[in-house]
Formats: C-alpha cells, sequence, structure tokens
C-alpha cells in the first residue's frame, strides 16, 4: 500500500481519554497501566485466517478503533480517524511444547504482550495474537489501548468478532454500527456550567483529598496486584436482600462501605473515593450497543457521621449521588477544577455490570463447534488501591494495589475490614457508623510498660542517689565542681529558707538565675521544699515574665537583686540563692500527686499556658531516664534552656542517676564549638541536642570533638534518616536515641533507639509506665499503619494546665482504654503505629509548629502581631524556601480605618484565591523592620519571626481558607539599599550571607537577623567564614550583624587555617550587658 | 485530621471521675469506666463553661482530702 491511509474524521476526546492520555503522555517510557488485554478461552477446530478477518471487518465497522491520539500545539488532543488500519495478528503455536509447558509458556506471552506500549499515534491501538495448544484449543488475545473501548464495551465486540468468524466472508448480517462520535457529539451539547455548578455544590466546603498514599503520584507506575475475594452464594444473597430491604443497590452499598473504610485508612470524617460509571445512561440512541470509552470516573463523596445508622448513611449516600446523575459527563480534571482541589482521591471502586454474554456468543458463533469456554481480562489504573466488583451469583471483589505501594499484609487486612463491613450490614445495618469494623485483632491492645518507680518523688530520687555517692562529682562548671554530698547539702540548706519563707507542697517557686551551680542548687531545693518549681528564663521580655508571674502566683522567685529590680519582682518575693533559714523545721509529706514543675509552652489563643506536671510524672520519667546513661562514671551535658522540660530532665536526669552535669553557660547552649570544648573538657558521655543542632555539629564541630560521647539524645523534632546516618558515621562509637514527648507528660513518653533503619527515624515506644494510643476521629484505634492522632497515658500526664481548668478538660481526657477514671492526653500529633507496636511521627493535627525544637503556636505570635498598633489581620507561618533555612514568617494586614477590631479567627475579605485589593483605606504604611522588632519585645526569641510582610489582604483558598502556598516568600533583599562590598573580607561575607540566607545577593549593610537568620544559621555563617579564613564566631554575628560590622570586627591578622583550629571555652569577644542579653534572648536552641 | 473534641458542632457532655477531674466527651462515644456524665448532652462551648465553673480546685480530690486532715 503506497503512502498513509487518508484521515477519515478528527474527533475531540472524552473527558476519560483526556485523563488516559494525559497518563500515558506523563510517563512515556514506563509501564502504561492503561494496556488492556483480554484473553478468550476457544474450544473446537479454529480457522486463523478467517479469525484474523474477522478482526478486520470489526476494525473496518467501528471508526473509533482505528483511532490515533495527537496532541495538537495548542497542547489539545484529538483522535484521529484513519479510513484504513492493517489488522495486526499474530500466531503463536505451542502445540510441539509438552502438554504441562504451554501454560506457563502462555503466562510468559502474556506478560510480555502487557509489556508492550502501544503508541498512540500509530493506529490501531490494539493487536491480537492466536495462541494454539493444540488443534482442538486456543487462546485468542486481544490487546488494546483503554482508549479505544471499555469493560461494557467487550461483550458486544466478543459477539459481533463471533458473528463476523461466523458468516467467513459472507454478507453482513450485522446491524448498522452506531458511531461513537455520535456519543461524542451528544458530549458536546451538555450544559457545562449546570454541571459545574453542581458538583462545586456537591464537594463545596471539603478540606483535604481522601489519599492513602499521597507520596503515590511521585513513584513510577507498576503492575497491580490482586487478592480476590468471592462471597458465597448464601452471602451473596443476603447481601442483595439487604440492599434491597433499604431500597439500595448494591453499588451504593460497597461505595458506602468503601467510604467507612477509606475513613479508617485515612483518618477522616470527609472521604472522597473514586468510581468508574458506565456513561451508558447518557441519552444517545443506541449506546448500549455501542463500542467505544464511555466510563466515566468521579468523586464520590462522604461525610461521615459518628452517631448515624449504616442504613442511613448509605440512604443518604445514594441520595445525595442521585443529585448528580444529569452530571456525570463532566471530566473529572473540570469537577476537580470546579471544586478547586488538584487531587481528590486515589482509591477507585468499580462495580462492572457487563457480564459475558454466554448465550449470545454461543448464538453467533453457531454449530460449527467451536465454543469460547472462558474469558479473562486484565485491565489496570494509576490508583494505588483499586475495588472491583463483579456481580454474578457469587459477588467478586477483586483489590488490585499498586504492591510499592500497599504490600500484600496490608492489602489483606483491608479486604478483612471489608469483610467484617459488609457483614454487619448484612447483620446489624442500624450499627452506628463510629461503632462499625472495629478492627480484627491486631494483636494484644496496647499495655501499659509497667515498671515498678523506686521513688514517687523527684527529692526522694535525687536524695537517694546523694547518699550512695557522696563523693561523686555533681556539678562542673567552669573551675568549680561540686560532689553529690555538697550539692545536697547546699540544697538543703536553700530548701529550709524556702520552708521557712512559706514555700511548701502546692506552693510554686520561681527560679531566674543564670546558668551557674546555684542554678541546679535552686532547682533542687525547690523540690527538696516540696514546691513546684518554675524556671524562668530572665532573658525573656520583662512582660512575658510578667505574664507568667501572673498566672503561677508563686510563693518566692529565687533570683538576684539586680534581676529582682529588672524583672519588677517585690521584695518580699524574692530569696536570694544564698539564703539560710533561721531554724531548720521537719519538712511536711510530700505526695506524689503533689507538682513538681510548671513549665509554660506556647498557646494558641494568643497567651502562654503552664503545664502543672506530678511529682510522680517528673520522678518516673528521671528514674527511667537512667537507663539513658551507658557509663557508671558517665556526665552528661546540661545545655537546654530551663524554662523547657527538657532543660528540667536533661539537668536532674543525669543527677538521679549518679551523673555528673558538665553545665552548658548560656552563651555555649547554641554553638557548636562551644558546646565540643565543654563536652572535651569533661569528657562528656551523654548530650542532647535537637536535629537542627546536630546539623550544624555534623557539618562544624572540629575534629576529634565529642569524642566522649557515647549517647546521643535526639529530641524535639523528628529526627530524618539522613541526618541520623550522618551522626553514627562521623561518631560511631555513640549509640543515637531519639526521644518523644511534651510538657504535658514530663517531656518524654516515646524512645526509639537508632538503628540504622530506612526513613524518618521513628518515634519508637512507650517509657515505663507509659502507653499510647493512635486513635481515629471517632475515638477507635486507628488499623495498623493508617495515620490517627497520638494519645498518650500513664504516671507522666500532668494534672493540667495552670489556671485553665476548661482547656485541661477537654485535652486530659476520660481514657477508654485504661482503668477505671484514668486519663488521657491528646498530644495533637498525627502518627501510626506499625506492627510491633512502634509509633511513627506523620505531622500535626493542628497549626502547632516546631522551630528547632521548640513548640509554637502560631496563633499566639498573631494575637500579638494583632495587638500591634496599625496591624488589623496576621498569619504565621513556616516557610522553607529553597536553600533559605525554616523560619517562621508573619503576614500581616493594615488595619482598615474605621474598621471594627476583629478578634479571634482571621476574618478575611476578598474573592477567594486573590489578593484582594483594599476595601477600606488602610491606616498609616507598616514597615515590616518595626513591626518585627515590636514583637522581639513582646515574644520570646523562638517566636520571634524572621520576618514580617505587610500585603493588602491574606489570600484564600476557595474554601474561604488560609492558602499558605499563595503566600509570597519575604523579600529581604529590598528591605535597605544595596551597597556592594568595598574589600575583599566583605566580599566573602556578602558571599557567605547569600549562600547561608538563601538570598540572591547580600549588601553590606544588610542585618543578619532581619534577613532570615537565626542562631543556627549563624553557627553555619561562623563555621563558613572560618573555612575561608576568616576568624569569626557565632556570638560575632550576633553582635555585629552585617557584613561591613562583621568586617570591621575582624582580627588585624588573618585567622588561622581551618584544619588547625582548636576550639576553646573561652570567650572571643568580651560583650557589654546589652550586647550580652541581647545574645540571652536570642541564643537559644532548645 | 478532624479530632471529635475539638468539633465546634459536636454534641458533648462533662464528664467527672472519683478524683473530682473533668473531662469533654464527645456524645457518640460510649463514657469510659469509672467517668460519669454531669452535664450534657450540650455545645461544646456551654460544656466548656461549666467547666470553668465548676472545676475550681484542680487536686485531685483524694489528695486534697488528705491535706485537709493533715492539717486538722
Amino acid at each position: 500500500m503506497a503512502g498513509r491511509p487518508a484521515v477519515e474524521d478528527v474527533l475531540p476526546l472524552s473527558p476519560m481519554q483526556e485523563g488516559m492520555v494525559f497518563h500515558a503522555l506523563y510517563d512515556e517510557q514506563g509501564h502504561d497501566v492503561y494496556t488492556g488485554q483480554m484473553t478468550l478461552r476457544l474450544e473446537g477446530p479454529l480457522d486463523g485466517e478467517r479469525m484474523s478477518a474477522a478482526v478486520g471487518k470489526l476494525l473496518a465497522r467501528h471508526a473509533n478503533l482505528r483511532a490515533a491520539f495527537r496532541t495538537q500545539r495548542s497542547g489539545r488532543s484529538v483522535q484521529v480517524i484513519r479510513s484504513e488500519v492493517k489488522t495486526p495478528w499474530q500466531v503463536t503455536d505451542l502445540s510441539l511444547l509438552p502438554p504441562d509447558e504451554r501454560e506457563p509458556a502462555l503466562e510468559r506471552l502474556l506478560a510480555e504482550d502487557r509489556a508492550e506500549r502501544f503508541d498512540l499515534t500509530r493506529p490501531p491501538l490494539l493487536r491480537c495474537r492466536l495462541v494454539t495448544f493444540d488443534e482442538l484449543n486456543h487462546r485468542l488475545v486481544i490487546s488494546s489501548h483503554h482508549l479505544l473501548w471499555d469493560g461494557w464495551s467487550a461483550p458486544v465486540l466478543v459477539r459481533e468478532l463471533f458473528q463476523l468468524y461466523a458468516s467467513d466472508g459472507g454478507p453482513d448480517t450485522l446491524p448498522r454500527v452506531r458511531p461513537y462520535r455520535d456519543y461524542l457529539a451528544w458530549l458536546a451539547r451538555q450544559d457545562r456550567t449546570a454541571a459545574e455548578q453542581s458538583w462545586q455544590a456537591a464537594l463545596a466546603g471539603l478540606d483535604e483529598p481522601s489519599l492513602i498514599a499521597a507520596d503515590a503520584r511521585d513513584l513510577p507506575a507498576e503492575e497491580p496486584e490482586r487478592l480476590v475475594r468471592e462471597l458465597s452464594e448464601q452471602d451473596t444473597e443476603a447481601l442483595t436482600a439487604a440492599a434491597r430491604t433499604h431500597g439500595l443497590t448494591v453499588s451504593t452499598v460497597l461505595q458506602g462501605l468503601w467510604a467507612v473504610l477509606l475513613g479508617r485508612l485515612t483518618g477522616r470524617t470527609d472521604v472522597v473515593l473514586g468510581a468508574t460509571v458506565s456513561g451508558r445512561d447518557a441519552d444517545v440512541p443506541g449506546i448500549e450497543s455501542m463500542v467505544g470509552l464511555f466510563i466515566n470516573t468521579l468523586p464520590v463523596r462522604a461525610r461521615l457521621r459518628p452517631e448515624e445508622p449504616l442504613a442511613d448513611l448509605l440512604v443518604r449516600l445514594q441520595s445525595e449521588q442521585s443529585a448528580l446523575l444529569d452530571h456525570r459527563h463532566l471530566g473529572l480534571a473540570d469537577i476537580q477544577r470546579a471544586a478547586g482541589h488538584t487531587v481528590l482521591f486515589d482509591t477507585l471502586l468499580v462495580f462492572e455490570s457487563y457480564p459475558i454474554d454466554d448465550a449470545g456468543i454461543a448464538r453467533a458463533l453457531g454449530p460449527d463447534g467451536l465454543r469460547m469456554t472462558g474469558v479473562s481480562v486484565h485491565d489496570a489504573t494509576h490508583y494505588p488501591l483499586n475495588l472491583t466488583a463483579l456481580p454474578g451469583a457469587r459477588l467478586t471483589l477483586t483489590l488490585s494495589h499498586r504492591p510499592t505501594v500497599l504490600d500484600h499484609a496490608a492489602v489483606t487486612r483491608v479486604a478483612a475490614q471489608l469483610d467484617k463491613l459488609l457483614r454487619d450490614f448484612i447483620a446489624r445495618p442500624a450499627t452506628p457508623v463510629a461503632q462499625l469494623g472495629l478492627p480484627p485483632a491486631e494483636g494484644e491492645p496496647p499495655a501499659l510498660n509497667e515498671s515498678p518507680l523506686p521513688h514517687p518523688t523527684v527529692r526522694a530520687l535525687f536524695e537517694d542517689q546523694a547518699s550512695r555517692t557522696p563523693d561523686a562529682p555533681a556539678v562542673l562548671h567552669g573551675e568549680t565542681t561540686l560532689t553529690f554530698a555538697e550539692l545536697d547539702a547546699r540544697a538543703d540548706r536553700l530548701a529550709a529558707a524556702l520552708a521557712e519563707r512559706g514555700a511548701g507542697p502546692e506552693s510554686v517557686v520561681a527560679v531566674a538565675l543564670p546558668r551557674t551551680p546555684d542554678l541546679v542548687t535552686a532547682l533542687l531545693a525547690v523540690l527538696k521544699a516540696g514546691a513546684a518549681c518554675m524556671p524562668i528564663d530572665p532573658g525573656y521580655p520583662p512582660d512575658r515574665i510578667a505574664l507568667m508571674l501572673d498566672d503561677a502566683e508563686p510563693r518566692l522567685v529565687i533570683c538576684d537583686a539586680p534581676t529582682a529590680q529588672q524583672l519588677g519582682i517585690k521584695r518580699e518575693l524574692t530569696c536570694p540563692p544564698d539564703a539560710e533559714a533561721a531554724a531548720v523545721r521537719q519538712r511536711p509529706p510530700l505526695s506524689p500527686e503533689h507538682p513538681a514543675y510548671i513549665i509554660f509552652t506556647s498557646g494558641s489563643t494568643g497567651r502562654p499556658k503552664g503545664v502543672i506536671g506530678t511529682q510522680q510524672a517528673l520522678a518516673n520519667r528521671l528514674a527511667w531516664g537512667r537507663e539513658l546513661g551507658a557509663d557508671p562514671a558517665g556526665v552528661r551535658v546540661s545545655k537546654s534552656p530551663l524554662s523547657f522540660i527538657d532543660g528540667l530532665t536533661e539537668l536532674l536526669g543525669a543527677l538521679v542517676a549518679g551523673e555528673a552535669v558538665a553545665l552548658a553557660d548560656d552563651e555555649a547552649t547554641g554553638d557548636p564549638t562551644a558546646l565540643a570544648a565543654l563536652a572535651d573538657r569533661h569528657r562528656a558521655t551523654l548530650l542532647t541536642a535537637v536535629p537542627s543542632l546536630f546539623a550544624t555539629f555534623v557539618e562544624s564541630a572540629p575534629p576529634d570533638a565529642f569524642s566522649s560521647v557515647r549517647t546521643w539524645i535526639s529530641s524535639g523534632e523528628p529526627l530524618s534518616g539522613e541526618l541520623a546516618e550522618a551522626i553514627t558515621r562521623r561518631w560511631p562509637q555513640a549509640r543515637l536515641v531519639n526521644l518523644y514527648g511534651c510538657s504535658e507528660a514530663a517531656g518524654d513518653s516515646l524512645v526509639h533507639l537508632h538503628d540504622g533503619g530506612e526513613g524518618p527515624v521513628p518515634l519508637g515506644q512507650p517509657i515505663a509506665n507509659t502507653r499510647v494510643h493512635v486513635l481515629d476521629p471517632f475515638l477507635r484505634p486507628s488499623p495498623l499503619g493508617a495515620v490517627g492522632e497520638l494519645y498518650v497515658a500513664g504516671t507522666g500526664l500532668a494534672r493540667g494546665y495552670l489556671g485553665q481548668p476548661g482547656r485541661t478538660a477537654e485535652r486530659f481526657v476520660a481514657d477508654p482504654f485504661g482503668p477505671p477514671g484514668s486519663r488521657l492526653y491528646r498530644t495533637g500529633d498525627l502518627a501510626r503505629l506499625r506492627a510491633d507496636g512502634t509509633v511513627e511521627f506523620l505531622g500535626r493535627a493542628d497549626d502547632q509548629v516546631k522551630i528547632r525544637g521548640f513548640r509554637v503556636e502560631p496563633g499566639e505570635i498573631e494575637a500579638a502581631a494583632r495587638a500591634l498598633p496599625g496591624v488589623g489581620r496576621a498569619a504565621v507561618v513556616v516557610r522553607e524556601d529553597g536553600a533559605a533555612p525554616r523560619r517562621l514568617v508573619a503576614y500581616v494586614v493594615p488595619k482598615a480605618q474605621g474598621a471594627q477590631e476583629v478578634h479571634g479567627e482571621p476574618e478575611v475579605h476578598g474573592a477567594p484565591g486573590t489578593q484582594a485589593t483594599r476595601g477600606a483605606s488602610p491606616s498609616p504604611a507598616l514597615d515590616p523592620a518595626t513591626l518585627r522588632r515590636a514583637l522581639a519585645e513582646r515574644l520570646p526569641a523562638h517566636l520571634v519571626p524572621s520576618a514580617v510582610v505587610v500585603l493588602d489582604a491574606l489570600p484564600l483558598t476557595p474554601s474561604g481558607k488560609l492558602d499558605r502556598r499563595a503566600l509570597p516568600a519575604p523579600d529581604f533583599t529590598g528591605a535597605s539599599p544595596f551597597e556592594p562590598p568595598r574589600t575583599e573580607p566583605e566580599k566573602v561575607l556578602c558571599g557567605l550571607f547569600a549562600e547561608v540566607l538563601g538570598l540572591e545577593r547580600v549588601g553590606v549593610h544588610d542585618d543578619f537577623f532581619e534577613h532570615g537568620g537565626d542562631s543556627i544559621v549563624s553557627v553555619r555563617l561562623a563555621d563558613r567564614a572560618r573555612r575561608a579564613g576568616l576568624a569569626l564566631s557565632p556570638r560575632d554575628v550576633f553582635t555585629h550583624r552585617t557584613p561591613a560590622g562583621l568586617a570591621r570586627a575582624l582580627p588585624h591578622e588573618t585567622g588561622p587555617a581551618p584544619e588547625e583550629f582548636t576550639p576553646t571555652g573561652a570567650p572571643l569577644v568580651s560583650l557589654s550587658q546589652s550586647q550580652l542579653d541581647n545574645v540571652k534572648a536570642r541564643w537559644r536552641t532548645r | 485530621m478532624a479530632n471529635p473534641f475539638d468539633d465546634a458542632n459536636g454534641v458533648f457532655h462533662v464528664l467527672v471521675n472519683d478524683e473530682g477531674q473533668y473531662s469533654l466527651w464527645p456524645d457518640f462515644v460510649p463514657v469510659p469506666d469509672g467517668w460519669s456524665s454531669v452535664h450534657g448532652p450540650d455545645g461544646r462551648e456551654t460544656c466548656l463553661e461549666y467547666i470553668e465553673r465548676n472545676w475550681t480546685d484542680m487536686r485531685p480530690r483524694s489528695l486534697a482530702e488528705a491535706m485537709r486532715r493533715a492539717e486538722g
């Protein structure tokens, strides 16, 4: 045949075809899952040439089977119908093989065939192969791209094929074809606007898609694996009868049950699944006998209500679906666009109602003796999990899954849950949704990790230890060493003085001291007196400290005179750290239920909240923590700020274990070089840090630093597998322990010893006398591997929040799994359970974020920003822009003049998705730098945003929420006029600033902190500067702040080469008091 | 992820245990052993207000009583 066959027609694509073309073009090299394969088992004499001719006639009859798919320059795809195509026909004779080798050979052939992609531009997108087993046994393999036809077309095609075979070139007895073109023309006539509006309404208010494997989209396509379940005839009848009783279709029942299951798998109550509809209900004459792709995949949304009886849910679902009947022609991409989502679901339900018409085929084949004795269809979708239901005397349910996304064990559990739900529907259709399908036993319910507590109070733990090792070193600080006996005696003296001044059980004593041995003594003295200690960081803004003192109403504040004056503490409240009692009295008994600590954490409502931790909670954490040390003569570095729970457990944990505390100065707490010097000087064996600090250790710690460390503890933030590997590679002699916890449960609840496992290091398993649960939104244990919220129970639970009974009662709630009357703390963290009970962290259920281990409630910063003059609305988010470090950014909108004060949730105006223009005239322009400084005066350093961005309005999603993705990255370059570097050191410093801050360019007068820098980044900057031969410390960065300032501060001699650099504990620069305060206020890593 | 305790439109109870500790509790979940409802079913805010009014001593009841006895 010369030349290309003529083009007969050019047609648009149906929505489903568009989706498939997208997937085929998305990855042109990989596996095309939409390559379908149908294998007909034929018995009797068969004439191959006649069959080939029949296929040719089929291609001639149906124009759409001759389609090629091309993408036009506009990006739009069309199907080009050729007037003629070659019949793709191959024959394979397996009859020479021994009979038992024929099936395996066929399987290989089929697999190879499935792997062979169709080229969408070369029609026909179908090929046939006749495989002969012997004279009377054949397989006809028809492979095609799913673009050509759907499952409902298959019976028509097969019947026609056999009719054409039977007529053997005789007169065509088949009725005239109803062309696919008619359907496309019908589609073009439909009211798209009405359909879009209906779908928009049906999906209104949907927060998020229901994804069981959000990452799967980025993985290469693969051939799915299958798990097939066949119901018994009896069960099938019972299911059909139960459906009929409630006026439901079996298809709706399956959709509803799948929705319930999806709720369990995703931890959501508003779920969306995909459902394939036949599309054959379109008002096109003869559509039921047409061949082509009519199916459509549509979202099915189900809002699960815990108390609703199952049958009611299903009836509601059916009626919600019927409202959409006229709009099922709209493509998924258009529906998603209308609903404002880029994706809605990743599980698909197909209810196949097209059983092959055996009688019709038998009639078509006639009495010649050839019979079709079986059909197997192999097709697939790109979704990670599909449920295909094949009705019949026995309902067949096939779960096909992408094996790299969901393994066999996980799918087996899904199948078991589905089975349970089917049985619930048949036997107990009135069961409330929240009580449905409780998981089949997945091992024992979590038990309390029981372990006897030697002493239920901290003072008893410490005193017991001090009496056993009186002469061992307890506190190491500079040149000072205190033994346990000395420390105990000092603390007893101060405790007596505190008691004399009225401190005792149920009273609070605040401690506002710098990091010296006096601080250790003071904390112990408070605990010995039976009071609760409330550590206060003297570097906090005075307003903030006043707020904490107001809330806690301490009986006493242990501090020196200048601090008392600075903080405005009344004389009668002040107690100097060296106070002594006039007379020593017997101390009152101390209950394990009395408070041991008050620790303030960020509060979402704009006010910090004080956690009241009990004696037994802290004692339990400390007693358990003794096993963290591996060395009887161990030394633990204490460097975390004491106003955080980890500071307390780090310090007291060493002492109750009989190990010495190497106390870091305030200035050293975040500086890897200074910490390395401290650790090396005291041969420290244990050190706790947040991952971001570990990252700087790995990057910047001098060679041989930390060589004495035997145990690293990571805490405060998720620890990535890469960082864990880097830590263990660099310090192979030390084990790495990951801890998880919060102030509400004495600091730590879960522990995991890093074992080199892949992926993020898990949170681990409960510590002593602790139990955890991962629960779904209906408070049921989440299935293994499914996301849920993490709850903690056991001895570690705090009493509650200071002066906030309501808040306490909604976070510390009744425990349905523990002893009668016990409580559960809901952490707000999302997690999942492994089969061995290990907990993995998956993020936050609310807006809380962690920055360098600090717990930050954006709501608190937003409230502080809204309280500033001229600010109307505010939103605070964590950003990670390119190479720039993770940082807090505040977005503020000027207060419109004459506008009412808005409290609570930021109410936002303007069109969805846009930054609207101002509705009213704004107050005088807000200056970001001024706002940031104002926030720094009111908030502790870890809550101060790296940048403030002023916007006309906050961008919104279609559902009216803050559109985080539409928030612009802070622009640090425009803050001050750019001034290029003038000297070589300035040039180097400007380059390094830009590098570590992730900015394009930095001028000589650009302030490090106003361009997104923080303590961790300052360490990186100082390290890179040292490598470049400029001797700078992180502290210099805090003091001098700009490239020009730092260049001026450089010593005249060139600094030592990086290889020769040896850290020392001595300060490199002397600081004025105000500079020191500045450093103290900002230099906090934990 | 929706947490039943945060559902502003949910129906709740106020539970109390033998130690006089309070818990907000969603109406659709059976009341755990050792707790009983003292208020509800009612809206979330009303339940929280009830707790704010009535939970005036956060000490566990047994501890408070022991302290009273010790004071004589």
